[in-house]
């Protein structure tokens, strides 16, 4: 039973993270329509299950799990399924880098990348997690993070041949692999 | 630019959020309200299983079989779950017990000469109940938490059945023609009135008119205060309504609308094949408090069916469940709630 006072608490909670909850959820599915029903799946669930939340040790990790696992259902519907159609633009030698930083095309590239791969870049360097903390929102051991962060800067180096963007990922491809 | 800066980048500038905070918090708060109400018959259910009928007594905690054995009809009480059991099944006229001697409704027509009808009179209203568990039930187990109230001294089982009668005179006479059932046990009487182990009577009728079918569920229940409209209506007052009748009985409404319920007992589902557990359809709600210490719950879930064959692309989750016409609306189901003769003090 959720009360006055925790509803409070509730919506002081949800109003100081929800638009950084909207960006990621925007990262991960590419829509900000969609982006915005997974935040309310969310919510809702948060809401029902808030007076335990608030017990945790680490309740927005628990609000990253439910948004991850919304997104990862809502894939699933037969008529939702994902079709990639904003693929960066085809040009020899990869992306023009002027165009890296393009939103559309950063968000191209993430919907190249099967979704655990996109959810590991996007918890690890949109939401800051550490390798534990990212391991713990999808359920993983911190190896598995470190191999799939790594092949998911690899795809992403693969389309970024050659450009300054490239040596960033590739400096961040070889950390990983140390830590 | 980094892969941090990049994605900041990507998601930089969101358009304004469609998500309404309050909306979604009114809309829990409903869903959850209604969910642990609907459940009350499962965890009755459950709690009746475990601590057995022994327990269970209307006035001075005696025993169904005692009722029984003093010639009055026996209590019943909320069995764990439909167990085929023996009574009188299918009885048309919602008469549990085979209607022994007398009819329940010569009975209840009027026992108290219109005490019902002013329950204001203070001669009508017994004394309050100290322990607030009527019969000393086991309310210190589990189970919903009910309100306090006087004690009622009516026989139970006469009382289950001066309900029974009464409930389905109301129903044939707002919903002329529609077929009742008894939604937890079909082998019942459509209106069978059971005790759980809080005191609460409770009865599970489904209503079936041609194609429609609903749900209609009542609780009686002795409480000790009546609630606040800010209260009675919890986090969402929108859509509730807050009436204080003049002779002092309160009747809160809530508005009916497209409310997801999912039925945690699965009954619904199970004595309505074809349509889904999750019951997503139009809800009424209503509660009447009498000034005599009656606490009346009526609601009523209207079935869906839900479409899983050629859904087109791009259809919303929400919008493959097709809510079936209603037997009864929620105005009707406030004139159920308040059928004189469901009373705990008659």
């Amino acid at each position: 039973v959720v009360h006055s006072t925790d509803t409070e608490a509730y919506r002081e909670f949800v109003s100081a993270r929800m638009e950084q909850w909207r960006r990621t959820a925007y990262l991960l599915c590419g829509s900000w329509h969609t982006a915005d029903d997974l935040v309310s799946t969310a919510l809702m669930k948060l809401y029902r299950h808030w007076r335990r939340v608030v017990a945790m040790q680490n309740p927005e990790g628990y609000v990253h799990r439910i948004l991850l696992r919304a997104w990862l259902d809502e894939r699933r519907r037969p008529w939702r399924r994902e079709h990639v159609n904003a693929r960066p633009p085809d040009r020899a030698g990869g992306v023009d880098p002027s165009s890296v930083a393009d939103k559309l095309a950063m968000l191209g590239l993430l919907a190249e990348l099967p979704p655990r791969r996109r959810a590991v870049l996007v918890l690890r360097y949109f939401c800051d997690l550490s390798v534990e903390d990212t391991a713990d929102v999808l359920d993983c051991s911190t190896g598995t993070v470190k191999s799939q962060t790594a092949r998911a800067l690899e795809s992403l180096r693969a389309r970024l041949v050659g450009i300054s963007v490239a040596n960033d990922v590739n400096h961040i491809v070889e950390e990983d692999l140390w830590t | 630019v980094d892969l941090n800066e990049a994605l900041r980048e990507a998601a930089a500038e969101p358009p304004p959020t469609s998500i309404d905070l309050d909306a979604l918090i009114r809309q829990e708060s409903r869903r959850e309200r209604r969910q642990r109400w609907l459940s009350g018959t499962g965890i009755a259910a459950g709690v009746a299983a475990t601590v057995g009928v022994a327990a269970i007594g209307f006035s001075g905690g005696a025993l169904p079989g005692r009722f029984a054995a003093g010639g009055a009809p026996p209590c019943p009480v909320v069995s764990p779950a439909p167990s085929g059991a023996s009574g009188s099944p299918g009885s048309a006229s919602g008469n549990p017990s085979g209607g022994a001697s007398g009819s329940p409704g010569s009975a209840s027509g009027n026992p108290s000469g219109g005490a019902s009808g002013n329950p204001s009179s203070a001669s009508g209203k017994p004394s309050g109940g100290a322990s607030g568990s009527p019969g000393g039930g086991p309310q210190a187990t589990t189970g919903p938490v009910r309100p306090r109230g006087p004690v009622p001294t009516e026989s139970c089982g006469i009382a289950a059945r001066r309900f029974n009668q009464a409930l389905t005179d109301t129903l044939h006479r707002v919903a002329p023609g529609a077929t009742l059932t008894n939604t937890r046990n079909v082998r019942l009487a459509p209106v069978w009135f059971e005790r759980d182990p809080n005191g609460a009577f409770i009865a599970d009728v489904t209503m079936r008119h041609g194609n429609r079918v609903n749900r209609v569920y009542i609780e009686i229940t002795p409480y000790a205060n009546a609630p606040t409209r800010q209260k009675a209506c919890g986090d969402f007052l929108e859509g509730c309504t807050h009436e204080v009748q003049s002779d002092g009985t309160m009747v809160v409404k809530m508005a009916t609308g497209k409310q997801k319920i999912r039925m945690p007992d699965g009954t619904f589902a199970q004595s309505l094949p074809g349509i889904d557990l999750i019951v997503d359809g139009p809800f009424g709600y209503v509660e009447v408090y009498r000034p005599d210490g009656t606490l009346v719950v009526a609601s009523i879930v209207q079935s869906v069916r839900r479409m899983t064959e050629n859904v087109p692309d791009n259809v919303d989750d929400d919008e493959l469940n097709i809510p079936e016409p209603a037997v009864i609306n929620a105005d009707q189901l406030k004139v159920l709630a308040q059928t004189p003769q469901l009373t705990l003090f008659p």
